[in-house]
């Protein structure tokens, strides 16, 4: 399971300087989010990781090759759900550090800090994403989850957004809300994203054990 | 003694094209040989070897265990060299190995750094920029460094020059030789099997045609040349495969007495090599 989660970080190096590029492009062209920018461009980037991810194992037919190790699926499986939680983490932090250089040189009228809910919400986001992407990527392969791809990449971009319209401008979404503290919204959210990925990684096992290479 | 890899009545049924019953067995401490032309079966018979699609039918015994309930632990002791590259090709050598590494429980680091040293293989070379002969060399250093008991080797040579394809081979029977570990190697290539292989099993249209040691075959199998008013003399029934042409006939015969005693002298009797005999038999299985 380190192997293959080592393999994610390892394989995306050479992306790290698009992530940077992407981070500090997104930052001006989404810069009327305010307070939301952070969220959307840890979820906009992470979720680019994971589809990348896909790409470099489609590139070296990686199923053959972890297949034909002794790995079981379900390491497989894993790794590919738990380097979406490892690509969020390491996005927050470099979207932390363009925020800071940024606001260190006074360019783009960066005001917003990324703060650890930044990172949260879109770890909620990009692992719900993912919840819904991932089993079709492991019944299908990459390449044949590309149109899919292009539909959860504008959920993607679009969930924060309707999450916080429903959060916040829906009164009958708010009342339930009020009503549920302490746990909070995004606990609730939290602990249905936490279900569905649950699930879907169980989906996703039974149709990658499925698949022939 | 147990074979170390054995395959009963194994069948994969695909549109437009089935592997029917396969089986063959072999014994530890051998090569064999798995030829046959392209799409014969053999990379399908590997993949269901290696658990990498599914049979419809019968067993596969992998050090006596079942292939199935025993996947991981028959990975561990099994080597894989496969036809196409299958590495991440933007990392290096040495990457891609850290990678691998903590997977087997056996890797041996110095068996590692003693192949790529061997193998004159750049640790810091990122795979892109490997030929097809490096990539294969690495395959096969990572293949050997766990101390792998069997290596399964799909078409390693098809695509690498005659230099390379010599010197692949040579460092094949040389690796061999000193850790005595057990090859199935398929190919297409047969010359290079006429080098190295103890066993030679042929597949043809999804069915074994026959499985045999090389010495067996050598003997049971003569090349006969004659003119072809000879095959009007009975000769035809004891012809496995034949070509004709306007002057006269190659055949590959079994029975050599009986058509030396039908061609009175005037024949040329020689022995064949692996690929006239492979091309022989599925000639001979078309007619």
């Amino acid at each position: 399971m380190i192997s293959l989660l080592y393999k994610e970080l390892l394989v995306q190096k050479r992306v790290l300087g698009m992530a940077f590029l992407y981070i500090f492009v997104f930052s001006f062209a989404m810069k009327n989010l305010g307070e939301q920018l952070p969220l959307a461009i840890i979820t906009a980037v992470s979720y680019m990781f994971v589809l990348y991810g896909g790409a470099w194992d489609e590139k070296a037919s990686s199923d053959r090759l972890w297949n034909s190790l002794p790995v079981p699926k379900w390491k497989i499986v894993g790794a590919k759900y738990l380097s979406v939680l490892v690509y969020v983490a390491g996005v927050a932090v470099l979207t932390w550090a363009v925020f800071a250089v940024l606001s260190m040189v006074g360019m783009g009228g960066i005001s917003t800090p990324v703060r650890l809910e930044h990172a949260a919400g879109a770890a909620i986001a990009v692992v719900g994403v993912s919840s819904i992407y991932l089993p079709v990527y492991f019944a299908l392969g990459y390449m044949k989850s590309r149109m899919f791809n292009l539909l959860m990449m504008l959920a993607t971009f679009s969930l924060p957004w309707l999450l916080s319209d429903l959060l916040v401008n829906r009164p009958a979404w708010a009342a339930f809300l009020e009503k549920t503290r302490p746990v909070g919204a995004l606990g609730l959210v939290a602990a249905f994203v936490v279900l569905l990925a649950a699930l879907s990684f169980l989906v996703a096992l039974k149709l990658y054990a499925r698949r022939e290479f | 003694m147990k074979p170390i890899l054995e395959l009963s009545n194994v069948s994969k049924r695909y549109p437009g094209f089935s592997l029917d019953k396969v089986s063959f067995s072999l014994e530890p401490g051998y090569i064999m040989g798995f030829i046959g032309p392209n799409g014969a079966g053999k990379t399908t018979t590997i993949k269901l070897i290696m658990n990498l699609i599914r049979r419809d039918e019968g067993e596969i015994r992998v050090f006596g265990l079942d292939s199935l309930q025993h996947e991981q632990e028959i990975k561990q002791r099994i080597g894989f060299v496969y036809d196409e590259g299958h590495f991440y090709e933007n990392l290096t050598a040495a990457e891609m190995t850290r990678l691998i590494a903590p997977i087997y429980r056996h890797w041996d680091w110095d068996f590692y750094e003693k192949y790529t040293r061997l193998f004159d293989l750049p640790a810091r070379k990122k795979l892109s920029a490997f030929s097809r002969g490096m990539k294969m060399k690495y395959a096969l250093a990572v293949a050997l460094s766990h101390r792998a008991e069997l290596l399964i080797m799909d078409e390693p040579t098809s695509g690498l020059d005659p230099v390379v394809r010599s010197e692949f081979l040579d460092i094949l029977r040389d690796v061999i030789q000193d850790e005595r570990c057990s090859v199935l190697l398929s190919s297409h290539i047969t010359s290079d099997l006429d080098q190295i292989a103890d066993y030679v099993t042929l597949i043809d249209g999804g069915r074994i045609v026959f499985s045999k040691s090389k010495e067996e075959l050598l003997e049971e199998y003569v090349l006969i040349k004659g003119e072809r008013s000879l095959l009007d003399s009975g000769l035809r029934d004891h012809i496995v495969g034949l070509k004709e042409s306007q002057f006269g006939f190659e055949g590959l015969i079994t029975a050599k007495e009986e058509v030396q005693r039908l061609a009175e002298g005037r024949a040329v009797f020689a022995r064949p090599n692996l690929e006239e005999i492979m091309l022989h038999c599925i000639r001979g299985k078309a007619q």
